[in-house]
C-alpha cells in the first residue's frame, strides 16, 4: 500500500480521535458542573466555566492566527 | 510525436471542459492523446475529440450532500474515497502495462501518477477553506496536498499567480515547500471562447451544478427572474429534459444548452446569474464579463468561499440563495463599486505557455 493511502488512514484516524476526546472531554466537564451544582460548589462551577472557555477561545485564537499569517 | 495520457475527474464537467484547450493544444502539436474517464466527463470529452482513444476509467463516488452540509457528508465519505483511489491505481498499472506513454496529466485524479512515467497534476485547490473551527482539519489537508503533490513533477493551477489577480484566493496558494516547488500557475483554462457578438441578452441565469441544489435553486430563481425587467434566459443544466422549451414570466426558459449554445448565450449576456463555481469564474473571466451575481451552493466551503473573497475584493456581489431578492440583488451587484475581473491573460495564451514551459520538456 503506498503512502498517500497510509497517510489518509492514519489522517482519518486521527480526526477520529480528536472527536472522542472532545467527546469524553464534554462528557467529563458536564458531569463535574452537575456534580458542582448538586453539592452546591458554584466556585468549582465557575472555575470549570472559565477553564472551558479560556480553552475555546485559546483553540478559535489559534486557529484565526494560523488563518491571518496566512498558514490555512 | 509522444503519447500522452490524460485523467480527467467527473465530479461536474469542469475538470474535462478546462482540460479541453490542453489536449487541443497537444494534438497542434501532433502528439497522440488517450484520454481515461468516466461518465459525462468522458462523454464530453469523447464528443470533443473523436479522434482520440478513450479508455474507461472509474473515479470516485462524488459525495455531495442532500442539504446544506456539505462537509460532515465529505468526511464520512474519505474512507470510501481512499479505497477508491487504491483501486484506481491498480486499475492504472493495467492501463501502462497495456500502452506506452510519455506524460500522465492527471486532473484532480489523486491515484492517477507513475513513478516511472512523467505525471503532472492539475488542480485550482491547493489549499482549502473550512469554517474557522474546523482549523486543525485545514491544516492537515495542506500537509496531506504536500504528500500527494509529492507525487508528481509539476502541479499545474489553473490560475493567476498568488497575488492581486489570483481568482481562487486562498485556494491557489501553496501551503508546503513540496507544492511550492512544483506549482506552475497556467492562468485560466476554459473551453468557452469569446466572440465577437452584440450583448444582446440583458440577462442569462444558469441554474447549475449538482442535484437536489440545482433543482432547489431552480424553485428559488425561477419565480423571481420571471418578473425582471428586460430580455432573459434561464439555462436550467436539466440534461433529462434536453430540448423542451417554456416560459416563465418575460424568460425563455432553456432545460439544457449544448456547450456551444451556452457558449453562444454567454458571449450575448450584459449580465450572469450563476453558481460561483470555480469553471464558471474562469469562464466570466475568459469573456471579460463585469456585471454578475453569485450564488454558491449551499454547504459547499470552496464556492462559499469564493463568493466572501470577491466580495470583499469588490469584483463581483453573491448572495445566498435562501436570502436572494433577485431584483434588489441585481441592482446591487450593478453598483460601481464591482468592478469585475482584473485584466489577465487568457486560455489561447496561457495553454502555449503551458505548454512551453512545462509539457514540452517530456514531449519534444
Amino acid at each position: 500500500m503506498n503512502d498517500l493511502i497510509i497517510s489518509g488512514t492514519l489522517g482519518l484516524i486521527g480526526l477520529l480521535f480528536a472527536v472522542i476526546i472532545l467527546l469524553v472531554v464534554a462528557w467529563s466537564a458536564a458531569v463535574l458542573i452537575f456534580t458542582a451544582i448538586a453539592a452546591g460548589e458554584y466556585g468549582t462551577v465557575f472555575a470549570i466555566l472559565s477553564a472551558l472557555l479560556v480553552a475555546g477561545s485559546g483553540y478559535l485564537a489559534t486557529g484565526y492566527w494560523l488563518r491571518k499569517k496566512d498558514y490555512i | 510525436m509522444a503519447h500522452v495520457l490524460i485523467s480527467p475527474l467527473n465530479w461536474g464537467l469542469g475538470h474535462a471542459t478546462r482540460d479541453i484547450p490542453v489536449i487541443r493544444n497537444l494534438l497542434d502539436h501532433n502528439h497522440e492523446v488517450t484520454i481515461a474517464g468516466c461518465g459525462n466527463a468522458l462523454l464530453v470529452l469523447e464528443k470533443e475529440f473523436p479522434e482520440c482513444h478513450t479508455i474507461d476509467f472509474p473515479d470516485y463516488p462524488v459525495p455531495y450532500s442532500l442539504g446544506r452540509f456539505f462537509l460532515p457528508k465529505f468526511v464520512a465519505s474519505l474512507p470510501r474515497i481512499l479505497r477508491a483511489v487504491a483501486d484506481e491505481q491498480k486499475n492504472l498499472e493495467k492501463i501502462l502495462s497495456k500502452n506506452q506513454f510519455d506524460l500522465i496529466i492527471s486532473d484532480n485524479r489523486l491515484g492517477v501518477y507513475s513513478s516511472k512515467i512523467p505525471s503532472v497534476f492539475i488542480t485550482h485547490q491547493l489549499h482549502y477553506h473550512l469554517p474557522l473551527a474546523f482549523w486543525p482539519v485545514e491544516l492537515l489537508a495542506v500537509a496531506m496536498n504536500g504528500i500527494l503533490h509529492g507525487k508528481y513533477r509539476h502541479i499545474i493551477v489553473p490560475d493567476n499567480p498568488p497575488g492581486p489577480a489570483a481568482l481562487a484566493g486562498k485556494l491557489s496558494r501553496p501551503g508546503t515547500v513540496v507544492t511550492k516547488e512544483r506549482a506552475f500557475f497556467s492562468g485560466i483554462l476554459t473551453s468557452t471562447r469569446k466572440q465577437t457578438v452584440k450583448e444582446d441578452l440583458d440577462y442569462l441565469f444558469m441554474i447549475s451544478g449538482p442535484e437536489p441544489q440545482r433543482k432547489q435553486l431552480e424553485r428559488i430563481l425561477v419565480p423571481q427572474a420571471g418578473k425582471v425587467a428586460g430580455s432573459c434566459v434561464i439555462l436550467l443544466g436539466s440534461p433529462q429534459q434536453a430540448g423542451t422549451l417554456k416560459k416563465s414570466g418575460t424568460c425563455r426558459v432553456i432545460n439544457f444548452a449544448s456547450t456551444t449554445e451556452k457558449e453562444d448565450l454567454m458571449n450575448r449576456a450584459r449580465f450572469i446569474v450563476c453558481r460561483s463555481g470555480y469553471t464558471s469564474m474562469m469562464e466570466i473571466a475568459e469573456l471579460d464579463k463585469h456585471h454578475a451575481l453569485f450564488i454558491p451552493t449551499p454547504g459547499q466551503p470552496e464556492q462559499e468561499y469564493l463568493s466572501w473573497y470577491y466580495e470583499r475584493k469588490g469584483w463581483f456581489h453573491s448572495q445566498s440563495q435562501y436570502r436572494l431578492s433577485l431584483s434588489d440583488d441585481i441592482g446591487i451587484a450593478q453598483r460601481p463599486r464591482y468592478t469585475g475581473f482584473p485584466p489577465m491573460a487568457k486560455t489561447r495564451e496561457n495553454v502555449k505557455r503551458l505548454y512551453n514551459q512545462v509539457l514540452a520538456q517530456y514531449l519534444d
